[in-house]
């Protein structure tokens, strides 16, 4: 039997600026200094949770803005990852990129250092609407940055898009779609806008500030998502996430699946074991927690077998091919058709889900309606 | 060594809400050193949590404060605490009918208002002596001349020897007391006469049972006394007796003239009711009158109040049941509704019993309950000659057999400042009330009195007249008759389905115009759910409003990475919880408020 593998997350919480609807842990304004005392604790961090014998299948940076960091520096915190753990020699090794951060010689420098797949930040191709969201980019800079990447050897390209922006219009998003496509790079994420708490853009709504498409627009923005992109070739994977064949991204699969996964860095999540673990947030604090201790793990949540079936449902019926159910069997010891029996019925019933000798998906309808659909599986 | 009786003196304090009688308790409390002030919780007399956040007396107590007084005796001071709420009218007038005396607190900026007048007749018909005291004279907007006038033109009481206090600051206390002391007679009852008390109030004790707290008029009771309560027929042997300093403390013997509690293994207090008359078991009890004005109680306001999870119905039950045990006023009975499944119709004295009834089973039961529209007691007189009385809007008489409808008013007195005139006179139009007529109490204030029906005063009056005279109205009400009414049930129907918890009954004038609210309100209380919802209102089958709340289109997380899935987790199980607190029809989920917004439909 072959040895399972893991993903590997890396977290860089630095950003220029931070954008009003990003709800991530990152932060503007750390000096350098501060980075760098954070890299080197990214490093300990590593070091010291190292599992030699652990097979990791993918690596991911995300942030955040890895690319705020000198591109030694993230060579250094890969290096560090490939010594303390058996990075699989055809691993996919991911970090996501701000557009205006790409020169010739910075992205050749990743990709010469064991990165392969990138994944760009571009939002919209709209300059008005990426100074409303407090982009630091232009669309000029993302199609330069995509360019770039390509000549510098990447090959698995990804770029990020949003839709359901303040006062953003269906033809706007129509525009965006067109030039993403006319990239033509093979991987794309279309986010619809949602307004977190703790969030500049909530506080602006709270005060009756934001202006944002109606529900019926960011529907129709959703439903040319999906057309335009089956259109020109991409097969949707997950709510949010399109490829061409061959291109879909390995590490994310990881957390959809509900897999065993390694977080390093300022509040990274773990999940080994059935155990949930959670590093500190603060990158400074992070930093001084990880020199005086080695590590910097603040919260520790054994999910209870009801709470892993649960979040298994719930991120699995993400995926467009749905939940494995035989996997399910086999890592519960129980039929997800058994345990979800009435709610599987009446959401079959509704449209919702529908379900394959193995698998269990959501239909279009319950696609956009997912969240009504994966309540049902928690507590 | 006890007092003589001529040295005891049983008093009460009446006020309006807020007018500083909790206050004033304290302060006796402290002058008498009951309590002493390091031990005052702030305002000991309202034992209940509700109470104290809504600054509402309802349970009252009784405290025994020994006295030295300037004559330099001994007086044995007994403050009967009252509840300050219109709900509770009756328990007002028999802890009234256990006192020789009142202080009649009036706020030194308020003046007088509804529920000092209430209470002042209340207290002149048990022929109390009334010692009026005017508080908070520390206040910047203190006017205890013109309070002083206003107690003389309103409530014809002699207002020039009125103490002028404040219980905050702690002046006049002494004062009061002493005037208590002169002024408040001592009890006339005969100690050589066999037992006769007043019970006045009670609680429950899961250990002890019902603690009667009681006034004895003739006669004295003592532990293993064995006891006879002359309206319920109900015998007991007394455990213990004893008196409230303010935590029980017990004593050997409550005599003629004195108040106290009793307990006796009593298991409700239906079988001890407050303004049942105490005696002795058997022959020295033969032949004792009973206490005049006992009266059962009886539920005015009605609701049904249904479990949210309907597993949770036998717990209900019980709840309802253990509540009852210390409250005689509540009644319930099980009932079903189509949409709402199993449930009790509950009777309450009022909106305040109604709702305070209902947090405390939330709270003390950890019950998550439905409550439908309140309703009156409606009088149905059929065409075959025989009549109904409907609580119910879901058991409503079918239109072709009715031949009159009768519906219960009430005498309603607001107390205004002459600005708000119109204002009021403009709601009591929109409310069916008769104006009776118009009084001038103190320059710049008017006193107005309705008959109105009381269906139209548990839609949200009270609220409505606060908010709409910015907090200047005060109001009170009693109960007086039927009267005949043009009324009809309006339905509302969800996806053409009716549901029997949202039907109320409205007069026939307004049917039309509170339909087409409700619909709009229920419009924005119900979320968009999975498919588009019809809402519609409908008189005997005839749709007179309707509304679409349209289908909810979009409704994902877009994005779930490694760290973020607790969190989403967490999200997605808040929903849940709030999709919970929803009553289920069909496939319709309806928030709870949707069955109250029948009251909250203004006009």
């Amino acid at each position: 039997m072959t040895q399972p593998t893991v993903g590997v997350y890396v977290h860089i919480p630095f950003c220029v600026k931070k954008c009003g609807y990003c709800d991530f842990n990152a932060y503007s304004g750390y000096r350098d200094a501060t980075k760098a005392r954070y890299v080197d604790a990214l490093c300990r961090e590593i070091e010291g949770r190292s599992e030699a014998r652990t097979r990791v299948a993918t690596v991911f940076f995300g942030g955040g803005t890895p690319t705020t960091l000198a591109a030694g520096d993230l060579a250094r915190v890969l290096d560090t990852v490939r010594r303390s753990f058996a990075v699989d020699p055809e691993a996919e090794i991911s970090l996501e990129a701000n557009p205006s951060d790409a020169t010739l010689a910075y992205l050749s420098c990743l990709r010469g250092s064991g990165f392969n797949r990138i994944s760009f930040g571009v939002q919209t191709f709209d300059d008005r609407l990426l100074k409303t969201i407090d982009r630091v980019h232009n669309a000029e800079d993302a199609r330069q940055a995509v360019a770039l990447a390509k000549q510098a050897g990447f090959d698995n390209l990804s770029i990020d898009l949003m839709f359901g922006l303040p006062r953003q219009t269906l033809a706007d998003w129509d525009r965006s779609l067109e030039a993403a496509f006319a990239l033509v790079v093979p991987h794309l994420s279309m986010y619809g806008l949602i307004v977190e708490e703790g969030t500049a853009f909530w506080a602006r709504r709270e005060r009756g500030k934001l202006s944002l498409p109606s529900e019926k627009t960011e529907a129709a923005m959703f439903g040319h998502a999906l057309e335009r992109a089956a259109a020109a070739g991409y097969h949707r994977y997950e709510v949010s996430n399109y490829a061409l064949p061959g291109f879909e991204s390995r590490h994310n699969q990881i957390y959809w699946r509900n897999e065993d996964y390694f977080g390093f860095g300022a509040g990274a999540a773990s999940y080994r074991g059935g155990i949930r673990s959670m590093n500190e947030r603060l990158p400074g604090r992070y930093a001084d927690t990880v020199a005086e201790h080695g590590t910097a793990t603040v919260e520790r949540e054994a999910l209870t077998p009801e709470e892993a079936m649960g979040e298994t449902m719930m991120v699995g019926l993400r995926l467009a091919e749905g939940i494995d159910l035989l996997a399910f069997e086999r890592r519960f010891g129980v039929r997800a058709e058994d345990r979800y029996a009435p709610q599987i019925a009446d959401l079959r019933q509704a449209g919702l889900l529908e379900q394959s000798s193995d698998r269990l998906s959501l239909t279009q309808r319950g696609l956009f309606l997912a969240s009504e659909v994966m309540i049902r599986f928690l507590a | 060594m006890p007092v003589p009786q001529d040295r005891i003196r049983n008093f009460c304090i009446i006020a309006h809400v807020d007018h500083g009688k909790s206050t004033l308790a304290d302060r006796l409390l402290e002058t008498t050193h009951t309590v002493e002030r390091r031990d005052m919780q702030e305002q000991l007399l309202d034992q209940l949590d509700i109470e104290r956040e809504r600054g509402i007396t309802i349970k009252m107590a009784a405290v025994r404060m020994p006295y030295i007084a300037d004559d330099g005796l001994e007086y044995e001071l007994n403050l009967i605490d009252t509840p300050g709420h219109v709900d509770f009218t009756y328990e007002v007038s028999r802890s009234l009918n256990a006192c020789e005396g009142a202080l009649l607190v009036v706020a030194a900026a308020q003046g007088v208002e509804a529920q000092t007048i209430a209470n002042a007749n209340l207290a002149m018909n048990s022929n109390l002596t009334i010692i009026p005291v005017i508080n908070k004279i520390d206040l910047p907007a203190a006017d205890p001349d013109r309070v002083a006038e206003e107690i003389e033109n309103v409530l014809a009481i002699d207002a020039t020897e009125a103490i002028r206090a404040s219980a905050k600051q702690g002046i006049g206390i002494r004062e009061i007391l002493e005037s208590v002391v002169r002024n408040v007679p001592p009890p006339v009852g005969d100690p050589n006469k066999p037992l006769r008390a007043l019970v006045f109030d009670s609680h429950y004790d899961g250990y002890l049972g019902v603690v009667a707290y009681f006034r004895v008029v003739d006669g004295a009771v003592s532990a293993g006394d064995k006891i006879h309560m002359i309206a319920t027929g109900k015998e007991f042997t007394v455990d213990e007796v004893g008196v409230f300093t303010p935590s029980m403390k017990r004593v050997d013997q409550i005599r003629t003239g004195e108040t106290g509690y009793l307990h006796a293994a009593i298991k409700s207090v239906t079988d001890c009711r407050v303004g049942d008359t105490v005696t002795a078991a058997g022959r020295a009890g033969q032949g004792v009158e009973a206490l005049p004005g006992y009266k059962p109680a009886k539920p005015m306001v009605f609701c049904g109040l249904y479990p949210i999870d309907s597993a949770q119905f036998p717990d209900l039950r019980e709840a309802l049941s253990k509540m009852q045990l210390n409250d005689a006023a509540l009644s319930f009975e099980a009932e079903s509704s189509a949409a709402l499944g199993f449930g009790f119709r509950c009777g309450f004295l009022g909106l305040l019993h109604m709702e305070i009834v209902q947090e405390r089973l939330e709270r003390e039961f950890n019950l998550s309950l439905l409550a439908t529209s309140p309703s009156v007691v409606y009088r149905i007189f059929r065409t075959d000659g025989t009549s109904v009385d409907v609580d119910n809007p879901a058991n409503w008489v079918a239109p072709t057999q009715i031949e009159h409808i009768e519906e219960p008013f009430v005498d309603a007195t607001v107390i205004v400042p002459t600005d708000y005139v119109g204002t009021v006179m403009e709601m009591g139009r929109d409310r069916r009330a008769i104006f009776g007529n118009m009084e001038y109490p103190a320059p710049g204030r008017v006193m107005l009195h309705y008959q109105m029906p009381l269906s139209e005063i548990i839609m949200d009056f009270f609220d409505q007249l606060k908010s709409r005279t910015k907090g200047y109205a005060s109001f009170d009400y009693e109960l007086s008759d039927y009267k005949p009414s043009s009324l009809v049930k309006l339905d509302i129907q969800i996806n053409s389905e009716p549901v029997d918890a949202l039907s109320f009954v409205t007069h026939r004038d307004k049917a039309f115009q509170r339909g087409k609210l409700l619909v709009e309100k229920l419009k924005e209380i119900i979320p968009r759910q999975m498919f588009e919802i019809k809402l519609q209102a409908a008189i005997g089958g005839k749709i007179v409003a309707a509304e679409r709340v349209s289908a909810m289109r979009k409704n994902v997380i877009a994005k779930c990475y490694g760290g973020d899935i607790t969190r989403k987790r967490k999200l997605l199980e808040k929903q849940k919880e709030g999709k919970k607190r929803m009553k289920q029809f069909g496939s319709v989920e309806i928030p709870q408020e949707a069955f109250m917004s029948v009251l909250k439909i203004s006009e």
